[in-house]
């Protein structure tokens, strides 16, 4: 059949199997499974089953490729896992086992040809997906494998896990392996899932298989995104950019690495709007992980809070817009924060301030210096070196630490920033420049112990960057948290963020946010999308605190 | 009331000339939607089809028709496929579309995706989007991706004429948030292609819907009986981005200044005041700062 040059789409080469092989109804295969026949199938069915355990048989059946099952290439890997090599590559099959930052190990063509499209059309037509939104991520999730009666292949593959993939793994690994847990993932346009290191009670070794059997998608680009990024770590095991190493998608392939307190990858953003990312992912458990423990009471590098400034006197009345050092609009926004415990004061400083200070920090100096603020798994911003802030800027850095600006709160808030009821007031100021693939996660560094106040402005606002969202402290994070622990993925967590949201901030040009945080508040600024059109360039924020 | 030089250029003829750019903002009289045809339609063919709609809405909207990237794969394997037979995206790896597949991928979505922008962004200023069949089923697409921010594509409305939800796996986080801005959903009561129910499960994804029901088929409809419908559909919408407008100009003037200075008795004189600046519609940031 001939193409138009014009047309992307050529015809996939049918194959043998392509008729028996329907992707529009269920797989004739499946249904003589499902149909509830009064003809004693439900015992055909189990004993179909277990025949699996010891012979995979028939075509529909999920079968590992025969290669892995020769005793030289588990040698070979065996070997290459205990030695920690920094990077190998088994000629025959293409495994790889990479040492560095932490053992991680690749089989292309886990499965005999043309299983993983059957897995996907199975997938496509049965699994129900629960989404997965909060800070730390946004994708699909499947039930666990065990719990899907009505998906023969995909509960075929845990079967296969459980029998083959397992005891093979105890002895690559020589670690000891009792249950394996799985379920399905999938990764659509703007989805992700920020770095962690999988850490959870009795996890050993983490395991993905992936699915992208489509054409022009077996093995995904760059620009496609949805890598595996791992992520290198300091001397304290905090995870530090930039990524060390990405794994594309690849069809087929089965991926698995040690958990432990060096762990660190996360799910790279998807940005192809046309092929979803799709896994079967999971965890293989044995003992109580010792990393777990000792992760616990590792602690987040936090804020430096000074006390005012009592130097620098930076003209109020020069910066401010009038209306907002009238006493009575004071009595206005105290009442207004008494009651809702947040403002948005828009227009806070005169125009021509705003105008500036935006186009000395949207300048391309050499004077001004970001660094980026880490670590990973807590926060990707960058943040001013305050000692190069000059002009404007320093202008207003010096407004924001100043007793004047103390003074100020006090009126707006009845906190005991400044007068005699003043014990030891202190604030601690960023400012930060967001842009694509920006964010901050629930941590402990962002939790506050005490009431505190928070002031936010915007500056080169845009929709959709550096959106920050309060949550109450009544939230239930879906694992224990220790103090100072960082954050868990769970296979199956509870999201509660929607519950327990106070308040989102939309970022506006030249407006101050106010908000009260009462203890345990936390807060984390949504992850910016690459998707997210920036075209005025990236978005600055000057973020303050005070405590009294 | 435009501030175009350009003596009695008409807009309809500046898209004629070619996509000129135009940088600032134009003050028009009329929305301008951007349409998006069906499956094996193209631009041409959708604008012709649209003849009488056009002329009922022609006082309050104008209307902007471009043709898919991708030739749709030809109806018979053996046959060559139609150059002016145009497809937004395949959801089938033999490259054909059908409103009712379930799948993973949409081949060449994003190609389609990025020539929408474009043409948002060159042709504009657009204020809706409009959609027939499968370019419905984009423009629902569309306002979920926009909710998400993951275009810069911004309607502020939008016509859907049978429509449905896309079945490929890949757009499924479209769909995680209610669209609220105002949409009208037109369907055929004896539609065979899309039957209606899939057009009510879009209309669904949809806060504030207008449903205008005909009983005919798979087609656009415009007769004497839709012609109210669509009447004030556009006039509603132009009255509202002829008020944004007007918000836009008075939310850059100078502040409101306080009658009384700092006595006790203007608690509520200053409470307007603060609440004039506190709540005032923030949407300066989006369309730029003006000043």
């Amino acid at each position: 059949m001939e193409t138009t040059s014009s047309s992307p789409f050529k015809p996939r080469q049918k194959d043998k199997d392509e008729d028996t092989r329907e992707e529009d109804d269920a797989p004739a295969a499946a249904v003589a499974v499902e149909h509830m026949d009064t003809s004693g199938e439900p015992q055909k069915k189990l004993l179909r089953l277990s025949e699996t355990f010891e012979k995979p048989q028939a075509v529909k059946e999920v079968r590992l490729n025969d290669t892995y099952q020769q005793r030289e290439l588990t040698e070979w890997l065996q070997s290459a896992w205990t030695n920690e090599k920094t990077e190998t590559k088994e000629k025959q099959t293409g495994a790889q086992v990479f040492g560095d930052p932490f053992q991680i190990c690749l089989l292309p063509e886990m499965l005999v040809q043309g299983q993983s499209q059957s897995l996907v059309a199975e997938i496509t037509q049965k699994v129900q997906w629960s989404r997965k939104q909060m800070d730390l991520y946004e994708f699909y999730q499947s039930t666990d494998l065990s719990n899907m009666p009505n998906c023969r292949l995909l509960t075929n593959f845990l079967q296969v896990l459980r029998k083959q993939v397992r005891p093979w793994l105890e002895k690559v690994t020589g670690l000891k392996l009792d249950y394996v847990s799985a379920s399905c993932s999938m990764y659509t346009c703007g989805d992700y899932l920020l770095v962690h290191d999988d850490l959870l009670k009795d996890r050993q070794v983490a395991f993905i298989y992936y699915l992208t059997p489509w054409e022009g998608a077996e093995e995904w680009t760059d620009a496609q995104g949805g890598c595996l990024e791992i992520f290198p770590s300091d001397e304290q095991c905090f995870p530090q950019f930039p990524v060390q190493r990405k794994i594309a998608p690849k069809d087929n392939q089965f991926a698995f690495f040690k958990v432990g307190s060096r762990s660190f990858h996360q799910v790279g953003e998807v940005t192809t709007f046309d092929y979803p990312r799709l896994t079967i992912n999971g965890w293989f458990h044995g003992e109580t992980n010792e990393a777990f423990v000792a992760d616990s009471l590792r602690a987040f590098p936090r804020l430096r809070y000074l006390p005012p400034d009592n130097i620098n006197q930076p003209p109020l009345g020069l910066l401010l817009n009038n209306v907002y050092l009238k006493s009575a609009t004071r009595r206005s926004i105290q009442k207004r924060i008494e009651e809702n415990s947040e403002i948005c004061l828009y227009e806070f400083f005169k125009r021509e301030r705003f105008e500036m200070a935006r186009s000395q920090l949207m300048a391309d100096s050499n004077t001004l210096k970001w660094r980026r603020q880490g670590p990973a798994n807590a926060h990707n911003y960058e943040v001013l070196d305050l000692s190069t802030a000059k002009g404007t800027i320093q202008e207003l850095l010096q407004l924001f630490r100043s007793h004047a600006m103390f003074d100020l709160l006090r009126d707006f808030t009845d906190l005991d920033l400044a007068g005699s009821d003043a014990d030891q007031p202190t604030c601690s100021v960023e400012i930060q420049r967001w842009s694509h693939g920006n964010y901050t996660v629930l941590g402990d560094g962002l939790v506050s112990e005490e009431n505190t106040l928070d002031l936010v402005y915007y500056l080169n606002a845009a929709d959709g960057a550096a959106v920050i969202t309060y949550l109450s402290p009544d939230s239930e994070l879906p694992e224990e948290k220790a103090p100072g622990a960082s954050r868990r993925m769970e296979s199956e967590g509870e999201d509660e963020e929607d519950e327990s949201v106070l308040l989102t901030i939309t970022p506006v040009d030249n407006a101050l946010n106010i908000v009260y945080r009462c203890e345990g508040t936390t807060k984390f600024t949504k992850y910016v999308s690459c998707n997210t059109p920036l075209e005025k360039g990236p978005v600055f924020v000057i973020s303050c605190s005070y405590k009294e | 009331m435009t501030n175009n030089d350009a003596a009695g250029d008409a807009p309809s003829s500046s898209r004629a000339s070619g996509s000129k750019q135009q940088p600032k903002l134009e003050i028009t009289e009329k929305v301008r939607v951007l349409c998006l045809h069906g499956y094996r339609q193209n631009g041409d063919a959708f604008k012709n089809k649209l003849g009488s709609f056009r002329k009922f809405a022609s006082k309050y909207a104008e209307f902007v028709f471009i043709s898919a990237p991708h030739v749709a794969a030809a109806l018979e394997s053996s046959a060559d496929p139609v150059p002016e037979q145009r497809s937004w995206w395949a959801n089938k790896d033999d490259g054909t579309f059908k409103g009712t597949n379930k799948g993973g991928p949409a081949y060449g979505f994003q190609e389609s995706l990025r020539l929408v922008e474009e043409t948002w962004r060159t042709q504009g200023p657009f204020q809706g989007l409009l959609g027939f069949s499968q370019g419905a089923c984009f423009v629902g697409l569309i306002c979920g991706l926009a909710k998400k921010k993951l275009t810069s594509i911004r309607p502020e409305f939008a016509v859907l004429s049978s429509g449905f939800l896309s079945g490929s796996l890949v757009h499924m986080s479209a769909y995680e948030e209610s669209i609220t801005i105002p949409t009208l959903h037109i369907y055929g009561q004896t539609d065979e292609i899309i039957p209606k129910e899939m057009s009510q499960a879009l209309a669904a994804q949809f806060k504030n819907v207008e449903i205008l029901e005909h009983s005919g088929g798979h087609y656009f409809p415009a007769t004497a009986q839709q012609k109210q419908t669509f009447i004030n559909f556009f006039q509603d919408r132009l009255q509202e981005y002829l008020e944004h407008q007007e918000l836009q100009q008075s939310g850059n003037a100078s502040f409101i200044e306080s009658g009384g200075e700092d006595g006790d008795g203007d608690g509520d004189a200053n409470d307007a005041e603060v609440a004039a600046m506190t709540a005032a519609a923030g949407s300066g940031s989006e369309l730029g700062d003006s000043d």
